[in-house]
């Protein structure tokens, strides 16, 4: 049916939820082929009905709003189909009213631009496509519309339910980017080689491999595009086969890079391979188009030469980092090479997370929103009894995963430290600074009250201490490298 | 000295930074540490593009990592991102950020083994894309250290290294070898003896709030171990007190003034042995 629908749009994708309910189908830019929008929606519904198909036919600003408005019509579900499209295509185009008809068969809803948020507001939870778990919680607590979940700050959805549901959110109201999962991908290029003889020999298998690789990017150059996915398959002389799969920050062309990537992974899997290889298979799984030719052709060199030239360097060295994350990610793995975001919660070892590089959700070097959600309020409390100051030292540069039990000296029960021993050490402290008091929300299960203090031995080294408030004990939480 | 043999080292040392020049071709790009004192105490009046700079920790908590850092920032505005090789997973970005590095002008890498350490510091070092790389280690070789100074070398990067300070005797292949020691400072925060002997709590609060409002003041001493291309005698005694500003995150040269004046109430608990190096220096 996907492949059917391709004459409505060139992007048709199946959702990706399991069972798969709904297609998607990207319809930025189509609706002055049809004669506007309505006349789209109309369209595809009669084409179905020729066919003998009941659909539901939302089409909004993002999947998630088209998905939510297809499955909020009725409560038994024919099969779905939801349009997207993107708004800022449809900028010029005057705003209709929601256009909404049922006439047995098919029910047809179109949201004009723009109108996304309060189109949602009256749809039940259910819509936003989140667990059933989470749809009980909101339940629970009274919370029947995304209305309602607007109304509350971000932050305090984000500390009191699962991730899950403030993506969903963000992804309904166009906040979060979401792309719809083509279902046929352009023909992926592919490159084959069968050994005369099967090979042990290191400079064979990366002479095969680079020729592939020539061939392969020759596939995709006249496109425009670069490799965003590659698969490797080898196969040795008794049939043992070895995958690989390697995913890159930037899609790249170079015949050279995907090659260092492949081989790097190739030597760390080596002990894999232990037999002559008879053949090796190269597949792209996915494209992009790549970006930085587009600049070289269109930059006019002669008129701002200067510039051009700080454009090229600058277009240089972000390549130069895309090689370089590709590299670290494709050794050390994904996970391990990655940018911290900093989360507004004041429990020191809950304020950031990191989000990996390759296959993360961002991709660009400097998402520009990220500024303004630092500046949302920290969850939980913070109180500060010592009139200490939330300055650039306030928080220790090496933070311990654990905090470490710590014996401490102080006078009075709840006063300040004045020693404490750690690794052997006796410190004794000359300066301190606190308590900064930590709350943490008891929603989050064991709650963590904690009495911070910045110290300074008499040797000038400076420790981050608390105190647990519940049992008194005192910890070592990090150190001002 | 007698002053032909002086004039010959210096010859030869000028003859030596032309064969060097030549093979680096980044030389004479620097950007500043944030700091104008200690751009003088570098060799290249600032963290030069294409080396390596070692700032040895002479303990924990003593700075050193953040004087790397915030000396890292200015390289980044102009060339790229930090990266920083974060091996034993300490690294805290919220004190980055304090310290006036944002998100996303970072990014961290996990290495478990030593291996994969210097393998990507190798690999981040020699990425033309990358404004500066930090690491901070104790487990790196001195075959690495050669290694990771021609990555900087050929990619114009700016690498700064944190180590602990057992490592000052090792053959240094860096452009620079900074120690970082830590020095106890005198304002700011709760003076915890005064507000011992005080026997009531309340004049104890009292003290603690008046100390607390001057400014939070962290001191360092950094001295110049090793500079390459200078004799050990040439650099001996370049050093530098610095504080931190908790307020601003500047760092500047202590006032001496401050740093002279005599302790407003002398700590019971502390003897004459508290007397600062330099202080004695001076007497």
């Amino acid at each position: 049916m996907a492949a059917w629908c391709e004459q409505f749009s060139p992007a048709v994708g199946v959702e990706a939820a399991e069972p798969p309910e709904c297609l998607l189908l990207d319809v930025t830019g189509l609706a002055s082929l049809f004669h506007g929008e309505t006349a789209l929606a109309e369209h595809v519904r009669r084409e179905f009905l020729r066919r003998g198909w009941q659909v539901r036919i939302a089409l909004a600003d993002t999947i998630g709003a088209a998905w939510a408005l297809a499955h909020a019509m009725t409560d038994d579900p024919p099969g779905r189909l939801s349009l997207r499209e993107s708004s800022a295509t449809f900028a010029e185009r005057k705003a209709t009213m929601a256009h909404s008809y049922l006439d047995g068969e098919a029910l047809v809803l179109v949201v004009p631009p723009g109108k996304n948020t309060p189109a949602l507001a009256p749809l039940p939870v259910e819509a936003l496509r989140v667990s059933a778990d989470c749809v009980r919680t909101l339940r629970e607590l009274g919370l029947r519309c995304i209305g309602q979940l607007f109304a509350f700050p971000r932050a305090s959805l984000a500390a009191r339910f699962a991730p899950e549901l403030l993506l969903r959110l963000d992804q309904a109201t166009g906040e979060v980017a979401e792309v719809i999962p083509v279902d046929h991908p352009p023909p992926a290029a592919r490159a084959e080689w069968t050994f005369e003889s099967p090979t042990d020999r290191p400079e064979m298998l990366r002479w095969a491999l680079d020729q592939q690789l020539e061939q392969l990017v020759s596939q995709l150059s006249p496109r425009r595009q670069g490799a965003q996915a590659l698969q490797c398959h080898l196969r040795g002389h008794t049939g043992r086969a070895v995958d690989l799969s390697i995913d890159l920050f930037r899609p790249s062309a170079s015949p050279r890079h995907l090659g260092e990537l492949i081989w790097m992974r190739l030597e760390s899997a080596g002990q894999k391979i232990s037999e002559p290889i008879a053949s090796l298979s190269l597949a792209v799984t996915a494209t992009a188009p790549l970006a930085e030719h587009q600049q070289e052709l269109f930059g006019d060199t002669e008129r701002h030469g200067v510039r051009s030239l700080q454009n090229a360097s600058a277009e240089n060295s972000s390549r130069q980092l895309a090689l370089l994350i590709d590299r670290l990610s494709n050794r050390l793995g994904r996970a391990a090479v990655a940018r911290p975001r900093l989360l507004p919660e004041a429990q020191p070892e809950f304020a950031w997370r990191y989000e990996a590089l390759i296959g993360g959700v961002t991709r660009s070097i400097k998402p520009a929103r990220s500024k303004k959600r630092r500046r949302t309020t920290d969850q939980g409390d913070r109180q500060t009894v010592g009139g200490f100051v939330d300055g650039c030292l306030s928080r220790p540069l090496s933070l311990a995963s654990q905090p470490g039990p710590l014996r401490v000296m102080s006078v009075v029960p709840d006063g300040p430290p004045l020693a404490f021993f750690h690794a052997g050490e006796e410190h004794r402290i000359h300066r301190v600074w606190g308590p900064e008091r930590i709350h943490t929300g008891w929603w989050r299960g064991r709650s963590a009250r904690r009495d911070y203090y910045r110290v300074e031995t008499t040797a000038g080294r400076w420790f981050w201490l608390f105190r647990q408030l519940s049992d008194g004990r005192w910890f070592l939480h990090g150190v001002f490298e | 000295m007698s002053s032909p043999r002086s004039q010959i080292v210096a010859q030869l040392q000028q003859a030596l930074r032309r064969c060097e020049g030549a093979r680096r071709p980044h030389a004479g790009r620097r950007t500043s540490t944030g700091c104008p004192e200690l751009d003088r105490l570098l060799p290249e009046g600032g963290l030069g593009r294409g080396t390596l700079v070692e700032w040895l920790a002479a303990a924990s908590g003593s700075g050193a990592l953040w004087l790397a850092l915030t000396a890292a920032r200015e390289a980044c505005r102009e060339h790229g991102p930090l990266v920083v090789v974060d091996g034993e997973r300490t690294f805290y970005p919220p004190a980055a950020a304090r310290a006036g590095l944002e998100p996303e002008e970072l990014i961290v890498v996990h290495a478990g083994n030593a291996r994969d350490e210097s393998w990507a510091l190798d690999q981040a070092l020699r990425s033309a894309g990358v404004g500066a790389v930090l690491c901070s280690t104790r487990r790196l070789n001195q075959a690495a250290g050669r290694r990771l100074q021609l990555a900087a070398e050929t990619s114009g990067g700016l690498g700064l290294l944190v180590r602990p300070a057992s490592v000052r005797d090792e053959p240094c292949w860096a452009e620079a070898r900074l120690l970082v020691e830590p020095l106890a400072g005198e304002h700011g925060g709760a003076a915890v003896a005064a507000a011992n002997v005080s026997d009531s709590p309340l004049q104890a609060r009292r003290l603690r709030h008046n100390a607390s409002e001057t400014v939070t003041l962290r001191r360092v001493r950094v001295e110049l171990l090793r500079a390459r291309g200078s004799l050990t005698e040439q650099i001996a005694g370049r050093r530098l007190e610095l504080e931190i500003d908790d307020e601003t995150g500047f760092v500047r040269v202590a006032d001496r003034l401050v740093a002279t004046a005599p302790r407003a109430e002398p700590k019971p608990h502390e003897s004459t042995r508290s007397v600062a190096p330099h202080r004695r220096a001076r007497a």
